[in-house]
């Protein structure tokens, strides 16, 4: 099923509901009960303020009255983030070169027609004349930054807080035959991610052109780390402006899509996004480990004895474990579909499983949780999907490990001893000296030692 | 006697089916969902005068969060589901099977992540309106919005939801 096909089944769930036709009535009466009866309450406040332990048997019940309202929004949205733009003269060290802006602003109005953002109807109503932001040499070529005044009207595709006229903007890299190309463009969607940067490319060298916005410290990150505590974080460098960009020569090899701006410090997630030009991204990368579980409980697997009551909540103590640390600004998250759950000698209860960010190859992680004391999470790295044993995760203060292979038999032993009892899909071994473990799957036995 | 004017009477006669639909795939339960629409409808009155430029959002919101307090203080399971409902689809006892088993599957789905679904694919909202429905981050909404799919995947695959990926 697409998302599509999702939409419409939920709305073929419901199609046949229809609202009561007195309604209305009960939703005015009911309005003006609670209106009294606030203004009642407030007068009550009023009244009282001065009678200090009265004041809080009056108020409390306003306030649980209305747990349920959010606030009321005063300016929704962040207005016209590109409106700036239009200000000032052109800036960059090609803002004297008549020629080449004149070539810009062409390549802008032959783009319209072009651009994703056609059907969405941002340029119907355009305001004025484009200009030219910035123009200037980066190490990738040259690159321009357009603004154009448009009004902006609700739109199949595009719901606005407000209808009105906005800044919208366009990049502008060299194209292949040396004339100005756009690249994309991109008009203030309240609340949502704004494209404020762009790769330009010549030959081997690729740069990126980052739009300064008004009053905030920008970071740029080129991938994400994955470190030993589970966490996975992206480092950003602040980025210096000049005439309103700033300009990175990026390394050889970097991926595009690996590239995060991101307010300083950089920890939360980013409203800002760098313009993406390559193929479309899918929604959820199918490069999990383990998965195409027949049912839910095909993908609980039992560790060790005696953790039963650990199965049911399993799978969302990983994934919730998990996601807490990871990195806000993946774009898409492949969350565990199998959960092995058990409970160490020392009375710890263990989960194991993976998680995929984005293209990433997955990794595979284990979650402690000590009968007292803090939770914590060990990173087991990239599993092998084609090693006899892929999961093998060392647990900390000599608690043994944590292993794991879908459909497979396994059982431990120490020192060359009587191997113990096997155990489908994951099991717990307790620490112990010369470790091994014997994994039956298809027909086959492997023996591995554990690190 | 305290009006709100035709524009709020307008208000809920253009609204009241769909937010009642969106409600009762919040709640999976009719009587359950025409209550919090009610009170609903009540709170966006008692607002009116702040909120009549723009109510939709208000209106999201205020169904969201009485939805989650609804959970909150009953446990996750709904007294009646929607397959429960006298309704006179045209369509074959399969087709009224798959969603039965849609509707069961979205109510096996945590709050939050029901709710996400809900905004994001039948109300057609935007990650960033969902965010601002819900009260969080965008990084939430994606998160779980992708875990909903997958659980959604998993509790029903592959009756109905065969391909979704």
């Amino acid at each position: 099923m697409t998302e599509t096909e999702l939409k419409q089944r939920l709305s073929a769930d419901v199609d046949s509901v229809e609202a009561s036709p007195d309604l209305l009535d009960r939703a005015r009466a009911g309005g003006a009960r609670r209106l009294r009866r606030r203004r009642f309450l407030a007068a009550g406040a009023i009244a009282l303020t001065s009678v200090v332990v009265g004041g809080v048997a009056i108020t409390a019940p306003a306030m649980f009255d209305h747990r349920s309202d959010p606030p009321v929004a005063s300016t929704p949205g962040e207005g016209d983030p590109y409106a700036f733009l239009m200000n000032g003269p052109t800036r960059g060290d090609l803002a004297g070169d008549t020629t080449y802006l004149q070539q810009v602003l062409s390549a802008w109005r032959s783009s319209h027609t072009k651009s994703i953002n056609h059907d969405r109807g941002i340029f119907n109503h355009l305001q004025g004349d484009a200009k030219v932001a910035w123009a200037g040499n980066t190490p990738g070529g040259r690159a321009a930054i357009v603004v154009e005044n448009s009004d902006l009207r609700n739109h199949s595709d595009v719901q606005l807080y407000h209808e009105g006229v906005a800044a919208l903007v366009g990049y502008v890299v060299d194209g292949k035959d040396g004339k100005p190309t756009v690249v994309g463009d991109d008009y203030p969607v309240p609340g949502s991610s704004q494209q404020t940067a762009f790769v330009v490319g010549k030959d081997d060298t690729k740069a990126l052109v980052v739009l300064q916005m008004p009053g905030k410290q920008i970071g740029l990150s080129l991938g994400r780390t994955y470190a030993e505590d589970g966490s996975v974080k992206r480092m950003y460098t602040p980025l210096k402006f000049r005439d309103r960009v700033a300009i990175v020569k990026l390394p050889a090899g970097q991926k595009d899509e690996d590239l995060r701006i991101n307010r300083m410090p950089g920890t939360a997630f980013s409203y800002l996004a760098v313009l993406y030009t390559g193929p479309t991204m899918t929604e959820t990368p199918d490069n999990r480990l383990w998965s195409g579980f027949a049912q839910e409980g095909d993908g609980l697997w039992a560790m060790s004895d005696g953790a039963n009551n650990l199965r049911m909540k399993a799978n969302e103590v990983f994934n919730d474990a998990i996601g807490k640390v990871s990195d806000p600004n993946a774009n898409s998250t492949a969350f565990s579909i199998w959960t092995g759950y058990g409970v160490t000698t020392a009375g710890t209860a263990v989960y194991i499983g993976e998680q995929a960010l984005d293209n990433d190859p997955t990794h595979v992680y284990a979650v402690l949780k000590p009968k007292t004391g803090k939770l914590r999470i060990v990173h087991g790295g990239v599993p092998d999907a084609s090693a006899a044993l892929p999961v093998a995760i060392k647990l900390p203060d000599s608690q043994g490990w944590a292993i794991a292979r879908k459909d497979a038999q396994l059982s431990y032993r120490y020192d060359g001893g009587a191997w113990s009892p096997a155990r489908s899909n994951a099991l717990l071994v307790p620490a112990g000296t010369h470790a091994e473990v014997k994994v039956e799957a298809g027909g086959r036995t492997d023996v591995v030692p554990l690190p | 006697m305290v009006t709100r004017g035709d524009d709020f009477d307008d208000f809920v006669r253009g609204s009241s089916t769909r937010l009642l639909r969106t409600a009762v795939l919040l709640v999976g339960d009719r009587s359950a969902a025409e209550d919090l629409v009610q009170e609903m409808f009540e709170r966006v009155y008692v607002r009116w005068r702040r909120i009549h430029s723009a109510p939709d959002a208000y209106a999201r919101k205020t169904l969201a969060n009485l939805a989650a307090n609804r959970w909150r203080s009953k446990g996750r399971k709904p007294e009646v589901t929607l397959a429960d409902h006298d309704r006179p689809t045209p369509d074959s006892a399969e087709d009224h099977a798959v969603r039965a088993q849609l509707i069961t599957a979205l109510q096996e789905l945590p709050p939050r992540q029901r709710a996400v679904i809900v905004l994001r694919y039948y109300e057609d909202l935007t990650e960033a309106q969902t965010a601002d429905a819900l009260g969080c981050s965008l990084g939430t909404v994606k998160s779980q919005t992708s875990r909903a799919l997958d659980r959604l995947r998993l509790i029903t695959e592959p009756a109905i939801l065969e391909g979704l990926r």
